[in-house]
């Protein structure tokens, strides 16, 4: 980024934080904060504010382009190595990001491009590396109101599960990183004293890495009956599991049925014939055999059925474990600006979560005209207004975009 | 003159609060202790070292047996907390809970499990049919991250986890492990020397054994320098137990990085119980031949070790290489005590 973009992002934000303070920062004098700078999220750490005042004139003067904050409360925040700080407990915290959810919007708005100079291929979507060289590539992503809406929804079943099964009902909070995703934090009393071993214990059971099926009741009976956990005893995972393979045996067609579970199209007409019986059978414990086959063929089709409830993301949820473990790590602050983007990372209660869009609802700069000129983007909406896709145009556009192109390194000033 | 059943419960679960209870009622000092505590004391500790459960079965209604057995208990915690080594206290720790969770699982009814949940602190409640429920904090104090006993294999609902008999068990004797590692080591002052002595004696001759063992297949790597995690895979390793494949990977890689050749890494896999000499030189070959640079993956660091739950001790380093390598360089020069020197 060049200087002349710099001092507008500069400018704009400092104007900002003139204008609002940030407030509502828990315990803030035992939080170590890290500032960044464009190109770089985090350039310094070990930063020590002791109180809302001293923040918000650092704020004011210095203007970050980034500001992150510890889940980690320690007596000495500044002090250094990390062992010195004085530990005392941290929140739990849980990110999603709308970069590493799969959704098909990103095969329209991503743009990968072949780092290789001889070769300069290109294309839509993301790829790990070239297809025509197999050198690396240089992902452009974009984001909008799907990947984020995928987001969401991981971010409502996390809550959910917190809630309903794990029992962090309380100090549960989020807040929209100001880019690309939702943070997830839990600032009760329990879930600040929790041991390294147990949140490793807690993502891999929101990730069900290490599930194992026998463990809760799937396996070999007598002869070519396979169990299963009883629907009416079952809890948590395993709840959730049963349903979601009942509904593939109420739902499916006889066509899905024999695609997925390998089978011949007469047995899984039969299956569909006699659903009912299947389904009881499965609320007793027990994986009803396909008549007429071999009993490994029964199994292989049940065990499929099994994978595939497996795969399900409301059964294992798509979260950074590394992140999530890590209880030094620093988050965006609530109520800063981001830098890329200048829309401001604020908290979103459950209640607005479902209605909450970004583009709308996190922009904090008006509209007065700027005129910049544009060498890529996709189309995309902010602030109420839609925007068609760019390339190589000068245009006159409101603040609020312009700031957002110009960070995210689509823009340049004019 | 103490009740004999609790006698009989402190026997069994001498780190109890009856346990404890009984140890002071008792009142011996530690200079007054008999041959028979003495021995007894020896035995845990070496079964200790060696992570194997350690109890005296059928010993009810004798008073005298039972009361040695009782008393050997703090002083084995005094013995193994002179001897100081981090491995050995993990391992007493182990070794406890292994006992414990034998006779809690081999109890015909529920007294012991109830009597020692309560004696520990750990909140429950009985949740229908033979089972209990405990909260989801409860549960995960144990520090439990084995197959079955993970949080993700349990049934969990409304922050509450609901254990069968078995499991009930499991969780209380990973707690009993959790507590004694965390009263490990004990204080020393008041400990006559004579104790201390009997200490060192013993683990000199439990090393002296293990480094004998060692050397033979070792070679010029020295596995008394390995750090706590890697010494423990390694022993587990040599003494013919079953490690997971990520502790095989995680060893085989530090092995190699430490400077141990293939052929030998290989001959160790040989004591594996389910050892395939055709199987492990093709995954050896892979693991320290393959991977995507050719020269094999790189060894695990601290961090990859904790998440798969490989890491037994604190240990100030970031590498398990890093902790051998400063091994050998003190090795070599012997720590000057200076004051100014920085900490690792």
């Amino acid at each position: 980024m060049e200087e002349k973009e710099r001092v507008f992002l500069a400018k704009n934000f400092k104007e900002y934080y003139e204008k609002h303070s940030l407030r509502g920062i828990p315990a803030i004098e035992q939080r170590e904060f890290g500032v960044g700078d464009f190109g770089k999220k985090i350039v310094r750490r070990h930063m020590f504010f002791p109180g809302l005042k001293e923040l918000n004139s650092f704020l004011k003067e210095s203007v970050p382009p980034f500001i992150s904050y510890s889940a980690a409360y320690y007596k000495r925040p500044s002090a250094r190595p990390m062992s010195a700080k004085g530990f005392m407990g941290a929140d739990l915290i849980y990110e999603f990001d709308a970069d590493d959810i799969k959704t098909k919007c990103k095969e329209e708005h991503d743009s990968w491009k072949c780092k290789n100079p001889a070769c300069g291929a290109e294309g839509k979507g993301s790829v790990q590396a070239c297809p025509k060289c197999g050198s690396q590539v240089e992902v452009k992503q974009w984001f909008c109101s799907e990947c984020l809406g995928a987001a969401k929804e991981q971010t409502f079943k996390l809550v959910e599960v917190l809630s309903s099964e794990l029992g962090f009902e309380e100090g549960i909070s989020v807040n929209f990183s100001g880019k690309a995703g939702f943070h997830v934090h839990i600032r009760s009393k329990k879930a600040i004293s929790l041991s390294r071993s147990a949140r490793n214990e807690l993502i891999d059971y929101l990730t069900l890495n290490g599930f194992d099926l026998e463990a809760h009741g799937f396996g070999r009976a007598e002869s070519s009956m396979l169990t299963c956990p009883v629907l009416r005893n079952a809890k948590g995972i395993e709840k959730r599991f049963m349903e979601r393979l009942s509904s593939f045996i109420e739902n499916w067609s006889a066509e899905k049925l024999a695609v997925h579970g390998n089978i011949k199209r007469a047995r899984s007409s039969f299956l569909i014939k006699n659903r009912n019986i299947i389904l009881e059978k499965m609320k007793e414990g027990i994986l009803f055999p396909i008549p007429a086959e071999k009993p490994e063929t029964s199994k292989k089709f049940w065990n499929l059925l099994i994978e595939e409830a497996l795969r399900e993301e409301s059964i294992a949820l798509s979260i950074d474990r590394q992140t999530s473990v890590d209880v030094h790590k620093i988050l965006r602050l609530p109520g800063s600006l981001h830098g890329s983007t200048g829309l401001v990372a604020r908290e979103v209660s459950l209640e607005e979560l479902r209605a909450f869009d970004p583009f709308k609802d996190a922009v904090v700069f008006g509209s007065e005209p700027v005129r910049v000129f544009i060498n890529k983007a996709p189309k995309f909406s902010l602030g109420g207004e839609s925007f068609p896709a760019f390339k190589q145009t000068e245009q006159e556009l409101p603040l609020n975009a312009a700031v957002y192109l110009v960070g995210m390194g689509r823009a340049v000033l004019r | 003159m103490v009740l004999l059943a609790d006698l009989e419960f402190a026997q069994k679960f001498p780190f109890s609060a009856t346990g404890k209870r009984v140890i002071k009622e008792l009142g011996v000092s530690f200079g007054g202790l008999g041959e028979r505590a003495k021995k007894s004391a020896a035995e845990r500790v070496k079964s200790a070292f060696r992570g194997k459960p350690y109890f005296q079965a059928n010993l009810e209604g004798h008073r005298e047996l039972l009361e040695s057995e009782v008393l050997s208990y703090p002083l084995a915690r005094v013995y193994v907390s002179v001897i100081g080594n981090e491995r050995l206290f993990t391992g007493f720790a182990k070794s406890n809970e292994k006992a414990a969770l034998k006779l809690l699982l081999e109890e015909r009814g529920e007294d012991f499990k109830i009597r020692l949940a309560r004696e520990l602190g750990v909140e429950f409640e009985p949740a229908g049919g033979d089972g209990y429920a405990v909260s989801v904090p409860v549960f995960l104090s144990a520090g439990l991250s084995d197959g079955s006993m993970k949080l993700v294999n349990q049934r969990v609902e409304k922050g509450r986890v609901f254990l069968d008999r078995e499991r009930f068990a499991r969780l209380l004797s990973g707690i009993v492990s959790v507590r004694i590692l965390e009263s490990l080591p004990v204080p020393l002052e008041g400990v006559p020397l004579a104790v201390k002595n009997e200490a060192f004696e013993l683990g000199s001759a439990l090393q002296a054994r293990q480094r004998a063992v060692f050397e033979k297949i070792s070679g010029k790597v020295k596995p008394e320098l390995f750090p706590p995690c890697m010494e423990k895979l390694y022993a587990d390793l040599l003494g013919g137990k079953n490690l997971s494949h990520l502790a095989r990977f995680d060893l085989a890689t530090f092995l190699k990085a430490v400077g141990m050749q293939e052929e030998e890494i290989g001959k160790a896999f040989s004591n594996a119980p389910n050892y395939d000499e055709k199987i492990t030189r093709y995954q050896l070959k892979k693991i320290l031949r393959g991977g995507r640079s050719g020269r094999g993956y790189s060894p695990p660091t601290c961090a990859k070790l904790r998440s798969h739950a490989l890491c037994i001790a604190k240990c100030n380093v970031s590498h398990p290489v890093q902790y051998y390598r400063q091994g050998l360089r003190e090795a070599k020069s012997p720590v000057q005590t200076t004051p100014n020197q920085a900490s690792g």
